[in-house]
């Protein structure tokens, strides 16, 4: 039996954003991203498939932090993928979502080189998970070892079970039953993710004729399926 | 025409002695081809390195080989521990492998080029310089391949880019950039070593004739393969290596073109430039006819080659050198100017880290070292033929070509459209040891050479010479070359 | 078929070209005159015939090859591989013609030099007729005439200026079956080693390296012993073993209880722990580790609550009971089995 086509796309409304970052948090839980230590954060080898972009603004004492909340952005026409020599990067025709293999990846890493918003993340080592962390571990999601490209993939393990769950039931996907884990977490309610194929969905309906609407970097024609609302005094 | 002759009509002061002995003496003491000795002394000459080494050759050797055998381990523990131990960081994903990678392929492909090039055009100078080139062709090649292995974040799957049919099923991309590499090195490597093996022949049977007994004769008999130096072997010889020529000419091009493609394919400002293509592959003869230059001068100075390779060669080579420098910096002005002028906002960032930037002193060096020393000598027939000015300037090309790869990857890497992600590269030691082990492997693998094979090509020299006259004109005596169809 | 053949040398090209027309004066053919030397010399220059080169059409056969083999290998790449990269079509031309190229050169090349060595039947096995003077720069000439014209023959080249003249005994004569057997088994030989690599790939012979990140720390957690939840932890629904306030036995341990125990045990546990409870029942073969003694003292040592979490969620290999028996019969089972150890 098919599944049928679906068009994932996350909203994120900056006028809600308050750039707490408990999104991060809840994504590195979901997903096991590992904590790599300060020294390395130092070095620029920060991990988070999810954070939040921050710009100064201004001079002393009228300086502004500008944020805004950055994943990968599945983009339909992903400069990633094309020169990924494995296969280990691929899109996925039918749901819209660019996928990362994790065991077929030998970390070549010009994947990243290629991403122009720099939203992959390369496993310098072998993460480590200091105990009991190790206890809070998703079982949905590998754990990827050093030498591994990895990156947001809009909790496709949710996607599945949700789809399964729906297939054995034999009933048709709802829009909300599809919660990644930074939607779930994101307090004010600022991250709306659902499937643009279905017009009633919440992201259908944000997105039509909405002039806050834009994509990032939409001159490269990467034809992201991130949107943003535009917000107010304290986005970029 | 002798290149001591005067132009006609001018009248200068005359500064050599004009009688014809003496022409003839000098005609013979500057150009090898019209210096012929017995085949015999030749022989000698030739094979003579091929001997015991010094005490400075085995001090080399055993530094050269340390040197490797410390960037193995290097790369051991860079395997077990993760790319981590490298400065590489999220934007800098490529730096200091990479753009070895970059230089020395870049430095393979002026072996091709004097082998077949010179060779299809009828350079007569490039005779003794045709087996050096080749071989560090071939070296170059084999230490530029290790890095793309190097690089890899879990290497001992590198196999996974070939294809090989599978239980998996599994196959490699080709719509990937690295996938051509990988296609054309393989090509270009495996060309690489056939033609100058098929360009070796008739000097391993001399090799073969020479050491009647032990080791070596049973060595070169293998290799030679039976070579004899019938009619029908001279004949499909010399056309098997014209249509090697021929055909691995478009590949040493292509072969630089793709790597440039690496780069050119990504979608990151100061990399997505169309020029890349033709703009590698002048900076690549650039530094491999540098590096040429180099092993020439080592190779004359330590095996006392000076019969074979006289001042008329480096001058050769050194014209070459003015010409491939030209032709860089037009291609570089090409793409210095088209982001210049467009102003696009992150161009404009990389080329200030560039010229007053972090970056600033390697790019002045990389100016100098590429454009501004070779145009300021190399014009000169009096600097060319002196044997360590061209070196020198070659060494200078040579670190001027390494800070323009280094430039490209690891530098512009930092900067990309979004100013949260920019990073900066700072090597650390295991990339230093390697890349000082990379170019031990060359030196160490050029040393194991010269003592076992002979590096001057007997037989093209022979034939050169067999080819060229010295031929009376009234008061001048000249050289003359036979046209052959 | 050996035969004497004569192996002449001379010191200069022009001694060989007056001997070459002499011996065509003879009425010796082309054929039988070979001509050796150290540096190329055109075969006009000899007196010698102008023979055809087959190295063009070689080069022309691997350039098809190549260009067969590289157009064969990328249909064959994307139509079985129909995955999308970066919204490119299935199968990108631009880059196909790169790979066209790149192989369509290595055909023509490796042909080229396969060719070369097949063209004079490289490697010679065995000792042709040769002299080493020749790389010295002396010119050979090879005559293979027939028996009764030898000394005819031996008397021109002499004539002619020959340095030396000897007769020699030609064994392998054309080499070429021998060099046929040899490049049959050469490529036997690679064809076994090409199938042999099969064996790897296909994972008939299997080189285990654990990297492909099969053993997964996420899962790896659940099947190892159960720790306590730390002093402060946020209480969550059901049993739990909170470090100092462990679950308390809500049923007493009377004697109703432990007769219900022991029926339950007898039902639910005996297969495994058997009727004894000393862990030897009848499935006790299929289970790493094997099912615990009851009796022993790392069991009768485990609080209450414990016990009582271990039949609800299972721990390693053991199911969970909590379908099979409601809170107060798992109770029951617990008292039963706390009695074993009195």
């Amino acid at each position: 039996m098919a599944l049928p086509n679906r068009n994932w796309t996350m909203v994120v409304d900056l006028d809600r954003c308050t750039g707490c970052g408990a999104c991060v948090v809840a994504c590195h839980a979901e997903n096991n991203v590992p904590i790599v230590t300060e020294e390395e954060v130092l070095r620029g080898r920060a991990m988070h498939w999810m954070h939040i972009e921050r710009y100064w603004d201004g001079e002393y004492p009228d300086i502004r932090a500008r944020f805004i909340p950055l994943m990968c952005q599945q983009c339909e026409r992903a400069p990633c993928e094309p020169v990924c020599p494995v296969y280990a990067t691929l899109h996925s025709q039918r749901e819209h979502l660019n996928l990362q293999v994790y065991n077929r990846c030998v970390g070549t890493r010009y994947c990243q080189n290629n991403d122009p918003y720099k939203v992959r993340f390369f496993n310098f080592f072998d993460p480590v998970f200091d105990e009991p962390l190790e206890q809070q571990l998703n079982p949905d999601v590998t754990v990827r070892s050093a030498g591994v490209m990895e990156k947001c993939t809009f909790c496709v393990q949710r996607i599945r079970r949700a789809e399964e769950q729906a297939l054995v039931e034999d009933r048709r996907l709802e829009d909300g039953e599809v919660v990644p884990a930074c939607v779930q977490t994101c307090p004010p309610g600022a991250l709306i993710f659902g499937d643009r194929n279905n017009p009633q969905s919440q992201v259908s309906k944000l997105l039509a004729n909405n002039p806050r609407s834009f994509r990032l970097l939409e001159h490269l024609g990467t034809e992201p399926s991130v949107y943003y609302l535009r917000g107010g005094e304290s986005h970029v | 025409m002798s290149e001591s002759a005067q132009p006609v009509g001018v009248t200068l002061p005359q500064r050599e002695d004009s009688h014809p002995e003496h022409q003839i003496e000098r005609e013979q003491e500057r150009h090898l081809l019209l210096d012929p000795r017995p085949a015999q002394e030749m022989a000698e000459r030739v094979l003579r390195p091929l001997g015991r080494g010094s005490a400075s050759y085995w001090i080399a050797l055993l530094i050269l080989g340390g040197a490797v055998v410390v960037a193995g381990l290097t790369w051991l523990y860079q395997m077990y521990w993760g790319i981590g131990i490298t400065g590489l960081n999220r934007p800098v994903m490529w730096a200091v492998y990479i753009a070895n990678f970059v230089y020395f392929i870049g430095i393979g492909v002026a072996g091709t080029f004097i082998s077949a090039v010179l060779r299809l055009l009828n350079f007569p100078w490039r005779a003794p310089v045709t087996r050096a080139a080749e071989t560090l062709t071939v070296f170059a090649l084999a230490a530029s391949g290790l890095f793309p292995l190097i690089h890899l974040g879990r290497t001992w799957k590198f196999y996974w880019m070939l294809p090989y049919p599978n239980q998996r099923e599994m196959w490699p991309s080709y719509h990937s950039a690295l996938i051509w590499d990988m296609t054309a090195i393989l090509t270009y490597l495996s060309s690489s070593v056939l033609f100058a093996w098929l360009a070796m022949l008739p000097d391993l049977g001399l090799a073969r004739d020479r050491f009647e007994d032990g080791w070596r004769h049973t060595f070169f008999k293998i290799l030679a393969v039976g070579w004899r130096g019938t009619e029908r072997q001279w004949r499909t010889l010399k056309a098997a290596i014209t249509f090697f020529s021929l055909a691995i000419i478009p590949v040493m091009v292509f072969m630089h073109t793709i790597v440039g493609w690496d780069f050119a394919m990504a979608i990151q400002p100061g990399w997505h430039s169309s020029v890349f293509g033709p703009y590698f592959v002048s900076g690549a003869l650039l530094s491999g006819v540098a590096a040429v230059i180099i092993i020439m001068a080592i190779v004359r100075k330590t095996l006392h080659l000076e019969y074979f390779l006289r001042p008329e060669h480096f001058d050769g080579m050194g014209k070459l050198l003015l010409v491939f420098s030209v032709a860089w910096a037009y291609m570089y002005f090409n793409d210095f100017l088209v982001p210049w002028y467009g102003q696009g906002p992150t161009e404009k960032v990389i080329q200030r880290l560039f010229d007053r930037g972090y970056a600033t002193p390697l790019w002045l060096l990389m100016l100098f070292s590429n454009v501004l020393l070779p145009w300021a000598t190399l014009w000169s027939r009096r600097l060319r033929t002196s044997v360590p000015v061209v070196a020198a300037v070659s060494t200078f090309v040579q670190i001027g070509m390494y800070l323009e790869r280094y430039l490209i990857v690891a530098v512009t890497l930092g900067r990309n459209e979004l100013p949260f992600d920019w990073g900066s590269y700072i090597p650390r030691w295991p990339e230093i040891l390697i890349t000082i082990g990379a170019f031990s492997l060359i030196g160490l693998l050029f040393l194991v050479f010269v003592k076992v094979f002979p590096i001057i090509p007997l037989w093209e020299v022979q034939e050169g010479q067999m080819l060229r006259a010295l031929r009376r004109i009234g008061a001048m005596v000249i050289s003359t070359r036979a046209e052959l169809e | 078929m050996a035969r004497d053949v004569l192996l002449a040398l001379f010191d200069d090209v022009a001694a060989v070209t007056e001997s070459v027309s002499t011996l065509r004066g003879m009425g010796l053919s082309d054929d039988v005159v070979t001509v050796m030397s150290s540096v190329p010399y055109e075969p006009q220059m000899l007196a010698r015939p102008r023979a055809r080169n087959p190295m063009p059409r070689v080069a022309l056969l691997g350039a098809i090859l190549g260009l067969v083999s590289a157009i064969s290998l990328l249909l064959a790449s994307f139509l079985l591989y129909p995955l999308v990269q970066g919204g490119q079509p299935i199968v990108p031309i631009p880059p196909s013609l790169i790979i066209v190229f790149e192989i369509t050169m290595l055909g023509t090349m490796w042909t080229i030099f396969f060719g070369f060595f097949a063209a004079n039947r490289l490697p010679t096995l065995g000792n042709p007729v040769y002299d080493a003077r020749i790389t010295l720069g002396k010119i050979g000439i090879l005559v293979q005439p027939e028996e009764m014209r030898l000394p005819e023959v031996e008397r021109a080249l002499r004539g002619a200026g020959a340095v030396d003249v000897r007769l020699v005994v030609d064994r392998e004569g054309t080499n070429g079956r021998a060099w046929v057997r040899a490049a049959v088994v050469i490529v036997g030989l690679l064809l076994l080693a090409a199938g042999g690599s099969l064996l790897f790939f296909y994972d008939v012979i299997q080189i285990r390296f654990p990297t492909n990140m099969e053993h997964q720390d996420s899962v790896a957690h659940e099947q190892g012993p159960r720790l306590a939840a730390p002093a402060a932890a946020v209480p969550i629904d059901g049993p739990v073993l909170i470090a100092d306030r462990p679950a308390t036995q809500p049923v007493p341990a009377d004697d109703a209880s432990l007769q219900r125990g022991q029926v339950l045990f007898g039902i639910n546990c005996a297969l495994c722990h058997g009727a004894d409870s000393a862990g030897n029942g009848p499935l006790k073969g299929f289970f790493t580790p094997p099912p615990a003694d009851l009796t022993g003292d790392d069991v009768q040592s485990l609080p209450e609550g414990e016990i009582f979490l271990v039949i609800t969620q299972g721990q390693g290999p053991m199911p969970s009971l909590a379908e099979n028996l409601g809170v107060v019969e798992r109770w029951d089972v617990v008292n039963w089995v706390q009695s074993l150890g009195q």
